[in-house]
């Protein structure tokens, strides 16, 4: 296994003629949390669905803990799209059910003490719960996986500050040294303190990528209205 | 694969269980009720719609099915799932029998209601001693007829579930690709099974004898489209949903 966790080189995708990633190069270790940051349109999503192998690139390469992307690969990451996703007909019971049976490093312990810290109520319906309590749920889920790599495409989406607070407070606790933590949003404000690396996306370009402790004169917010704004 | 198929039963059971009572309920009334009642005269409509959509979603529906599971959001959850694209379609395609089979049960039973309702029980009693006093040869045949039902369905599926995907491989935003893909399945497949239909009756004396050609056939175009599939899903589909 490479030290990085993820590598990605020269990847370009688009749809029809709208170009959604544009020569893309990206080599993320273990034991960060990373910010792809970005306005909406700017390629986050298609970004973690080509991690995913959901899309296909059309050009470059992309490895995952060293092997190229593949069905294979998906063993190795914890995905929490930005859409619903689990069956609407399950209890927050069968969700977890369902992940035990599907994914072997489930850790049914692990999901037990988030729900707990999250307020989940397990007895209740998936299509029932708020939409704040589904994101926590999908959230206690994606985390409970013992895998190297979680990505959370805009996890904190249009939620209260609260539960925005016990999201971020539940995902900063997650990362260890043996896992990569890549999280996709366009809301920087909420989110900047937990962040050690960021990566602005720009029109399917990376238009910045540093450390977070190397931006020190301003706000990492005040940064990214700098970058796509123009100023 | 099972624990997949298992979710995915769960799920669509769950949320068809409405339509499924009614049904239940509409079956029950059409038993009770005395055949002179205004409320069977009125039944009648409901039950035939029942009827026949049932023995056309039993050819249809598992084909439908099948695309439609790489449409929903649902696909995001199995999209994380680490399985063999392989061992995923084979699964699709064992769920698509399933509903086939419910469907036509629901065909069956809507039938068999009305025939005990309304035929004399020695009728009754006739047709199924008629089947059980079948020759070796005549139920054998009946079987095989079948069997070439069975595995019409199964080739029907699997050949637009194969033009639906090549649809999306090669135009991911392309609308109605299941429209298509069922309208095209259904053009060949219904000259096929006309073909069928025409030997059966042009060949009376020697009934059955060609079906396991057919079946052998509709294997054979379900095997090659399970492999083609298999190589679009793996290189080539791109889902948006």
């Amino acid at each position: 296994m490479s030290q990085n966790y993820l590598e990605i080189s020269n990847v370009s995708k688009s749809y029809g003629n709208t170009l959604a990633l544009k020569d893309v190069n990206l080599a993320l270790e273990p034991g960060k949390i990373v910010g792809i940051l970005g306005p909406n349109g700017s390629g986050k999503t298609t970004l973690f669905k080509t991690i995913m192998h959901i899309i296909r690139q059309q050009q470059g390469t992309v490895k995952i803990c060293g092997e190229e992307v593949s069905y294979e690969t998906r063993k190795y990451i914890s995905f929490m799209p930005d859409k619903e996703f689990l069956y609407k007909s399950m209890k927050v019971m069968d969700a977890t059910k369902y992940y035990q049976e599907m994914f072997n490093d489930f850790d049914i312990s692990r999901f037990n003490e988030l729900a707990k810290k999250l307020q989940l109520d397990t007895l209740a319906d998936v299509d029932k719960l708020s939409k704040g309590n589904k994101e926590k749920l999908v959230l206690a889920l994606t985390l409970s996986r013992n895998v190297p790599i979680y990505l959370l495409d805009e996890p904190l989406g249009n939620l209260d500050p609260v539960i925005k607070h016990e999201m971020l407070t539940v995902i900063k606790q997650s990362v260890t040294d043996k896992n990569l933590i890549i999280i996709s949003t366009h809301l920087i404000k909420d989110i900047q303190e937990i962040l050690e690396r960021i990566i602005f996306l720009k029109n399917g370009h990376i238009e910045v990528d540093c450390l977070s402790s190397d931006v020190t004169n301003k706000s990492i917010e005040d940064y990214y209205l700098e970058v796509f704004t123009n100023v | 694969m099972f624990k997949y198929i298992k979710w995915e039963l769960k799920d669509e059971l769950k949320r068809k269980s409405v339509l499924g009572i009614v049904v239940i309920i509409l079956y029950l009334l059409i038993y009770i009720l005395p055949s002179e009642s205004e409320t069977v005269g009125l039944l009648a409509i409901p039950y035939i719609i029942v009827l026949l959509g049932s023995i056309l979603m039993a050819y249809l529906y598992g084909a439908y099915r099948t695309m439609k599971s790489y449409q929903r959001d649902t696909f995001l959850l199995e999209s994380m799932i680490p399985f063999n694209p392989g061992t995923l379609l084979l699964a699709k395609y064992i769920l698509a029998i399933i509903f086939n089979i419910i469907f036509s049960l629901v065909y069956v039973l809507g039938v068999a209601v009305v025939l005990f309702k309304e035929a004399n029980f020695d009728v009754v009693k006739g047709m199924f001693d008629f089947f059980f006093q079948m020759d070796f040869d005549g139920m054998q045949a009946l079987l095989r007829m079948l069997l070439v039902l069975f595995t019409t369905t199964v080739a029907f599926t699997s050949f637009a579930t194969l033009l639906f995907l090549a649809i999306k491989s090669f135009f991911p935003n392309l609308n109605g690709a299941t429209l298509i893909s069922i309208t095209l399945g259904l053009f060949f497949f219904s000259k096929i099974i006309i073909s069928y239909i025409k030997n059966i009756a042009s060949n009376m004396d020697s009934f059955g004898e060609g079906d396991i050609l057919y079946c052998i056939f509709f294997l054979a175009i379900t095997a090659i489209c399970y492999f083609i599939s298999v190589i679009f899903i793996r290189d080539k589909l791109e889902v948006y949903n």
